[in-house]
């Protein structure tokens, strides 16, 4: 009867927003050869590498509350409940990475790995695991106008 | 009886009965605007009636109910019940159709010209591929196919997407005749080269010394090749005066023709003229305040001819009235291939500081008003090979590269490692742009400095404005004095003037029209909406001292960046003379951590760019890495310290040091990080501060695991001595070890 009593006044109460995730603890790191380089997977921003109408709708359909945090014409960066979950509905999606575990300041999105000067598009966990040596990433950053 | 009877009901008789008129409560339909095929859901419900009439295409319908319909064409739907009536219009927008796409002539040879053109019907947007993009729902469009080339039409509006294609076929040809009737007709600051051919394009040779032909026109001074042109073309950003030589070649697909006769032309322009905004620059003339005392340099005839600027940014306005005249056609680069003007507000605006063209009857004046703009837009695409591309290209045209942003947030407190694409662009375009003597990259200080605005910035936190091979511009306001958000920093050379506390701002060159900063409808906004006097930060006192490193360069084109750097350090003015910064380095220039070497001066810089002996070849020293493990005392005004000494180094004269430092200590933001020379000038390289999350909320700082801070600071300073650096913790809680750290010294005999 408690329980029964619980559920019913749990089906009144307006579902509460999802909590903004903190970013992950756990860095990925990624190398220009001479030394490594910490980063934070952002857990609620997402990057969608050159935009179309159709992935914006796509992605808003999934997420109604998704907001435009940077938008530019080869890159668009959303501000999302839970991008992880987003990403894994919308595989064309990147993520996006800050320098700091705090989240403030420079972030990035890996596009592809260029090695000897060949450029190729991968995974970003190959993009980063693979950096170092001849190889280095070419990465996305949002523009700072001073 | 009968009568009084027949009487009493002869009312009844001749009233016929009460008649019941209905009424419509509603009459919707949902959605009332569709495209062909959907459908709309109408809903009704009437009162008096026993059920109802809908028209057309429905017919006998109950008094309240729903029907769905999905009408063709845009269609009123009547709603009769009862003698009552409900209009319903349902606008069916008609699907985007193309009428006609065709190209003529259809049949050309490679590089020659076909055009196409277009009319749709009910089209919101349309492209064009492969090429042109996005182009307007009617038009016509220029194109020079190489081979064979379908063109595909493809537009959007209601309704699946309407394609058309057209086919421009390409017949390769075996010889070509060479040109005739070349023409190159003065105008102000430009030629408009006029000719003659039959199929293809045309090459044009070009360059300010006769005797050109196709294999020796890259050893011609001021020389260039513009492809694949038509007639007439004109070849801007040229000096008036100035003579200019060219010869043409018709082109098409690898067959050329012979290059016909050389002609050659002088850009004329009007004797005089008037800048109508030029008294509302009061960076350039303030006999108030603070300025950037030009007028001697420009009296002189020093405003940047010959000199070519790369404006690294956003975009740039490229036709705006007071820009064409010093844009270098051809020369800039587009990293989206068709890039809206739209989106190149800021990047107008510096152009305007650094360039608008003085005396041509409209807008502003910039520093260097005859000096030639190319845009590399490479804010639109930051990635970090594009970084590296934009830092690089036209390398051995671009004599100044003027850099109001950066790829790292401001008002964090955080450090940001320079991307390594990035760092070997500006290490390239150093040692091997303009032949060998550098290209000159300006770059903004940063706006992080206002603490009450988040975390508190030092530029020297920041990789890019704090590499060795950029000359990082602070900014001063008109009353002389730091604006609150401008970064300083050991790295900071010079000063220049931007917004300052009062909030008075630039003016300057935007958008054309009401696309920029200045929409036109503004009372605080300039009253001509082709200019701003909004624009501000060290974005803005960036291409103000670039401005004068162009007019360095054109009185003695052949120093080198790091003489650049030297002569705007040397000839910078001593600004707010009560600043508590102001100190003499160990060779007696007064140098401060908010000003640099102080504002600077584009008279002085000039007079003593006549003069300077240029420094020379450059030299560098390494300092040991010291891995002493020295532990850091806990909240101690002492802190703990390093000294390396420096013997044997062969420098006489310090240009830049660099100190790399790796410090373990779980708390930064408790830190204070500085350099001492013994008899010489002293870094803070790192002031104690605070850092802030996403929410503005204090945060960790960032490690400082092998940073590099760089210091101008010691300008002139012999390299030999004792260097000691010190770190404090001057907040208890947490300790830590100073790692290892190495000093980098450059400079010359």
């Amino acid at each position: 009867m408690q329980i029964l009593l619980l559920v019913s006044v749990l089906s009144q109460v307006p579902l509460a927003p999802l909590p903004v995730r903190p970013v992950e603890r756990a860095p990925h790191t990624w190398s220009d050869g001479k030394r490594s380089y910490k980063l934070w997977e952002s857990p609620v921003l997402i990057a969608e590498p050159s935009p179309t109408s159709a992935r914006r709708d796509a992605l808003l359909a999934l997420e109604p509350a998704a907001t435009l945090v940077v938008d530019r014409p080869t890159m668009r960066v959303w501000k999302v409940r839970d991008a992880a979950a987003v990403r894994a509905r919308l595989a064309e999606l990147r993520p996006v990475f800050h320098d700091s575990s705090s989240g403030a300041g420079r972030y990035r999105v890996p596009l592809a790995l260029v090695c000897d000067g060949q450029r190729t598009e991968l995974p970003w966990l190959e993009v980063l695991e693979r950096s170092g040596g001849a190889c280095l990433p070419d990465f996305w950053y949002p523009p700072v106008l001073k | 009886m009968r009568v009084l009877l027949a009487l009493l009901f002869l009312p009844l008789l001749a009233c016929p009965p009460p008649i019941t008129i209905g009424s419509i409560g509603f009459f919707r339909g949902s959605p009332l605007d569709i495209s062909p095929g959907e459908s709309v859901q109408l809903t009704w419900e009437a009162e008096n009636a026993g059920g109802c009439l809908l028209n057309p295409d429905v017919g006998d319908v109950p008094a309240a109910g729903a029907k769905q319909v999905t009408p063709d064409v845009t269609t009123v739907y009547e709603l009769k019940c009862n003698g009552a009536f409900g209009h319903l219009t349902i606008n069916v927008r008609p699907h985007v159709s193309i009428t006609r796409f065709s190209a003529t002539p259809a049949q050309t040879v490679p590089d020659g010209v076909s055009q196409l053109s277009w009319v749709t019907d009910s089209a919101a947007s349309c492209t064009i591929d492969p090429g042109l993009g996005e182009v307007p729902v009617n038009g016509t469009k220029t194109v020079l196919p190489t081979q064979t080339t379908t063109y595909t039409l493809t537009c959007k509006g209601a309704g699946p997407a309407a394609v058309s294609t057209t086919v421009v076929s390409v017949v390769p040809v075996t010889s070509l005749e060479v040109p005739t009737n070349v023409v190159l007709t003065p105008q102000d600051g430009m030629l408009r080269a006029t000719w003659l051919q039959g199929p293809g394009s045309a090459n044009l040779y070009f360059a300010e010394q006769p005797g050109i032909d196709a294999t020796n026109i890259n050893t011609k001074v001021g020389s260039a090749i513009f492809r694949k042109v038509l007639s007439p073309f004109t070849i801007s950003g040229l000096v008036n005066g100035r003579t200019y030589y060219l010869r043409v070649s018709a082109a098409s697909g690898t067959v050329e023709s012979g290059l016909a006769t050389e002609v050659s032309g002088i850009p004329t322009g009007p004797a005089t003229g008037t800048d109508p905004y030029f008294s509302e620059q009061w960076h350039l003339v303030n006999p108030n305040g603070e300025d950037i005392n030009v007028s001697g340099a420009w009296a002189a005839g020093v405003k940047g001819e010959g000199v070519k600027i790369a404006v690294v940014d956003e975009g740039v306005d490229e036709n705006h009235e007071d820009l064409r005249q010093n844009i270098l056609t051809g020369a800039g680069h587009d990293y989206l291939g068709n890039a809206p003007v739209r989106l190149a507000e800021h990047g107008t605006c510096v152009a305007g500081l650094l360039s608008a063209r003085d005396l041509n009857g409209v807008g502003v004046r910039g520093v260097a008003p005859r000096a030639g703009l190319m845009s590399f837009n490479v804010l639109q695409a930051l990635t970090s090979f594009n970084e590296y591309d934009a830092m690089t290209r036209q390398k051995d045209l671009v004599s100044v590269s003027n850099n109001s942003w950066g790829d790292a947030t401001d008002n964090t407190g955080l450090l940001s490692f320079a991307d390594p694409q990035w760092l070997r662009g500006v290490a390239e375009g150093t040692r091997t742009g303009r032949g060998g003597k550098g290209v000159v990259y300006f770059w903004a200080s940063g706006n992080g400095g206002d603490p009450a605005q988040g975390g508190l910035d030092d530029s020297n936190f920041d990789a890019q404005a704090a590499s060795r091979f950029v000359l990082a511009v602070g900014g001063v306001g008109r009353d002389g004095k730091k604006p609150l958000y401008a970064e300083g920093g050991a790295n900071v050379l010079i000063v220049a003037p931007t917004e300052g506390n009062d909030t008075v701002a630039l003016v300057t060159t935007d958008i054309t029209g009401s696309a920029g900063y200045n929409k036109g409808n503004d009372p605080s906004e300039h009253r001509d909406p082709n200019y701003s006097k909004t624009m501000n930060g060290t974005s803005g006192s960036t291409p103000i001292a670039a401005g004068v490193g162009v007019l360095v360069l054109q009185v003695r084109p052949e120093l080198s960046w790091r003489d650049v750097r030297r002569v705007l350090a040397l000839s910078a003015r001593k600004n707010d003379a009560s600043s508590a910064g102001w100190s003499d380095n160990g060779a007696g220039l007064h140098v401060n951590h908010s000003y640099g070497f102080g504002v600077v001066d584009a008279n002085a810089a000039v007079l003593l760019a006549r003069t300077i002996v240029p420094v020379g070849p450059e030299l560098t020293f390494a300092g040991p890495v010291l891995s002493q493990g020295l532990a850091i005392p806990d909240n101690d005004g002492t802190g703990r310290s390093s000294t390396t000494t420096v013997t044997g180094s062969g420098i006489g004269h310090v240009e830049s040091v660099e100190i790399e430092v790796t410090i373990a200590h779980t708390r930064t933001a408790d830190l204070e990080l500085s350099l001492q020379k013994v008899g010489g000038a002293g870094d803070l390289l790192y002031p104690l501060h605070t850092c802030v999350d996403t929410q503005n909320k204090l945060a960790p700082c960032s490690d400082i695991d092998g940073f590099v801070f760089n210091s101008v600071r010691h300008l002139d300073e012999p390299a030999d001595g004792e260097w000691i650096l010190t770190v404090k913790d001057r907040v208890t809680g947490t300790v830590g070890t100073l790692t290892s750290w190495q000093l980098r010294i450059f400079g010359r005999q």
